[in-house]
């Protein structure tokens, strides 16, 4: 599948151009700059309007889907029968604590109901099929390690199966400070960070904007490490686009 | 490509096997009560599964029930051992997938630390993963779908999709969820959970009743099954999926959703409307699921559908249900009746049709399974006897 648009929240900011600079500036981990996303970076009232009330969780991935539909070109008409594929580790995990908060201080009469809806794993997806008014496939999927490589694995089959003709992919992952002390404590060697990075994927070929990335399926009958982190994608992703010695650009796993 | 059901493992409060699943059908037992896995000031009845099975002491509730379904869905399938086959594992689930662990949380914010022993239960909790451990699989074909309430229904889409696109030759499909205080809270917020026993497409439902339980499908290409010398009686022939983009947590009013996933269903299972014997609906007994979901029924298929919504048996069983729900469609088909949708008594004006009131025999080849979910998503599977 081709790869027609990204998107991109992360701690050094939004977008492409942010996302290449830090890179430019020879960071290796661009997002190592800091763990967290500013809550500036989350500030755009036409684009969140729908989700002004939603959580940080769900306003990085539909401003990451959003910039990742606008960079691929696709017209209105091709909204509508967008897919949308969410993978996720730990889910809105900041809003499932304020949840359990409202349990533990005003017991379980007293708890705040948009709390409990914005706490759902699906939220975000749900709030990016309205932002773009999309209704086709909309699925969010969880695994600790390749949530997101599990995604890529599902946008091949709804392509190939004509559920969609073009579908948003996203990795997407918030740190609270909760988590933050589980994973210090629990997963030593992991440098945990948030943000949110989405790739608009298609089998149309004039669409290709950076390169096409495919996963040999066969190999999953062997084990191996698959933990394709969404932020290193985009980051192959350009490398792979800017190489103007490879012809045949194609990212496989 | 036909892609063969040859196991099938149900646990709910109706029942911890499909033998005790069809008793309870059959005389129509609604095993709800007071919650007594943790306090609750919420006094509503829920559906609690008896004396489950203890596979693993230090894993979460849920995949202990995911396991007593795996067990007997494989052993249905007769698989003795899964090694030189290529397998995937697809569970949909919301309660797993979440770390609301109250007793952690209510130290960690006193203090600013606490144990995490019981944060163990979440992190070792990935059901898929932790399924294919149990079952000694090797395979990075592990998804764990969080939809909502249809996580269970899109994990077996996601699973017939493995199939289709040759993947791999056998999924270990479907959907669990316990009972937990998080979502019973939360769904009590909402103020769409009944004081009293659920009553699907009722005039006077009144909200829904939570449940737990696992529902488990062994999938396999037919040549595949075949080869291991299995003669296939069941079939999934078709999934849609659609969002509402609409609400996060109403379902679009028209319909139009759950209309267009019935449709992609139907195509994909290559057949007209008119063949779907009857559809086990997703009927949670809220006003609005219930009127958006019956009136599109009766829109698509007409007055005259046979339906029903096994709620009433199992409550609302989140991740579990629609595959719960997948299973109880293929006993309709594989056993020649469905049962009575318990709580419905009256018609709603609103919605214009009636869920089954009794035993009620089937003789098609063809039935749908509807799940609608928070977050605006529609999904249905078809499924189809020989």
């Amino acid at each position: 599948m081709y790869i027609a648009g990204l998107g991109i929240i992360f701690s050094g900011g939004r977008g492409i151009i942010s996302f290449e600079e830090a890179l430019e500036n020879r960071n290796p981990n661009p997002s190592s700059l800091s763990k967290k996303v500013s809550t500036q970076v989350l500030i755009d009232k036409i684009v969140l309007k729908e989700a002004r009330r939603a959580d940080d969780f769900t306003k990085m991935a539909v401003l990451a889907a959003n910039d990742a539909f606008v960079d691929s070109g696709l017209n209105q008409e091709a909204k509508k029968s967008l897919g949308v594929i969410v993978a996720t580790a730990f889910g809105p995990h900041v809003t499932t604590f304020r949840f359990l908060d409202d349990i533990l201080t005003y017991g379980d009469k007293g708890v705040s109901p948009t709390l409990f809806s914005h706490s759902v794993h699906n939220a975000a997806a749900s709030y990016i099929a309205s932002n773009l008014e999309s209704r086709g496939p909309t699925l969010t999927l969880t695994q600790f390690k390749n949530s997101f490589y599990q995604a890529i694995i599902i946008a091949q089959c709804w392509l190939k199966e004509k559920r969609c003709e073009n579908v948003l992919i996203g990795g997407l992952d918030q740190l609270g400070k909760e988590m933050e002390y589980i994973l210090n404590l629990k997963a030593k060697e992991i440098m945990p960070q948030e943000g949110s990075a989405f790739f608009l994927a298609t089998e149309n070929k004039d669409l290709n904007k950076y390169c096409s990335v495919s996963i040999d399926v066969a190999k999953t009958n062997q084990l191996f490490d698959t933990t394709v982190n969404s932020f290193d994608l985009v980051k192959s992703v350009l490398l792979a686009k800017n190489d103007k010695a490879k012809t045949n650009k194609i990212i496989s796993f | 490509m036909n892609i063969a059901i040859t196991g099938l493992g149900a646990i709910s409060a109706c029942g911890s096997n499909i033998k005790e699943t069809l008793q309870s059908f059959s005389l129509i037992q609604r095993n709800a009560h007071p919650v007594t896995l943790f306090k609750s000031d919420l006094k509503c009845p829920v559906f609690q599964v008896k004396d489950q099975k203890i596979y693993d002491p230090g894993a979460m509730r849920t995949l202990n029930l995911s396991l007593k379904a795996v067990e007997e869905a494989v052993s249905q399938a007769v698989i003795h051992d899964f090694s030189g086959y290529r397998v995937g594992v697809c569970i949909g689930t919301t309660v797993a997938s979440q770390l609301n662990d109250i007793d952690f949380y209510s130290i960690y914010r006193k203090k600013g630390e606490a144990n995490l022993d019981s944060v163990d239960k979440f992190l070792k909790g990935n059901l898929a993963e932790r399924i294919a451990d149990n079952l000694n699989i090797r395979t990075n074909l592990l998804c764990t779908i969080v939809n909502a309430c249809s996580s269970g229904t899109d994990a077996i889409g996601v699973g017939l999709s493995w199939l289709r696109n040759n993947y791999c030759d056998i999924v270990i499909a479907g959907g669990a969820d316990e009972l937990n205080r998080v979502p019973l809270d939360g769904f009590g917020s909402l103020g769409i959970v009944s004081d009293n026993l659920c009553a699907p497409f009722d005039r006077n439902r009144a909200g829904l009743n939570l449940g737990e339980g696992a529902g488990i499908l062994i999938l396999e290409r037919e040549d595949f099954a075949r080869k291991r010398g299995i003669a296939p009686e069941l079939f999934l022939k078709g999934y849609g999926l659609n969002a509402d983009a609409y609400h996060l947590t109403a379902p679009r009013p028209d319909g139009s959703g759950l209309k267009n996933a019935i449709i992609r269903a139907l195509k994909e299972a290559d057949i007209g409307l008119e063949k779907i014997d009857f559809v086990n609906a997703h009927g949670t007994a809220t006003r609005d699921n219930d009127k958006v979901e019956g009136k599109t029924l009766k829109e698509v298929f007409g007055e005259k559908l046979r339906f029903l919504s096994t709620k009433g048996f199992t409550g609302h069983t989140l991740g579990a249900a629609g595959a719960l729900e997948a299973v109880f469609t293929c006993l309709g088909l594989r056993e020649g009746w469905i049962p009575a949708s318990p709580g419905f008594e009256n018609e709603d004006s609103e919605i214009g049709i009636s869920p089954t009131k009794e035993r009620t025999e089937t003789k098609g080849k063809y039935a749908l399974s509807t799940s609608l979910a928070f977050g605006g998503n529609n999904s249905c599977l078809v499924i189809s006897r020989n």
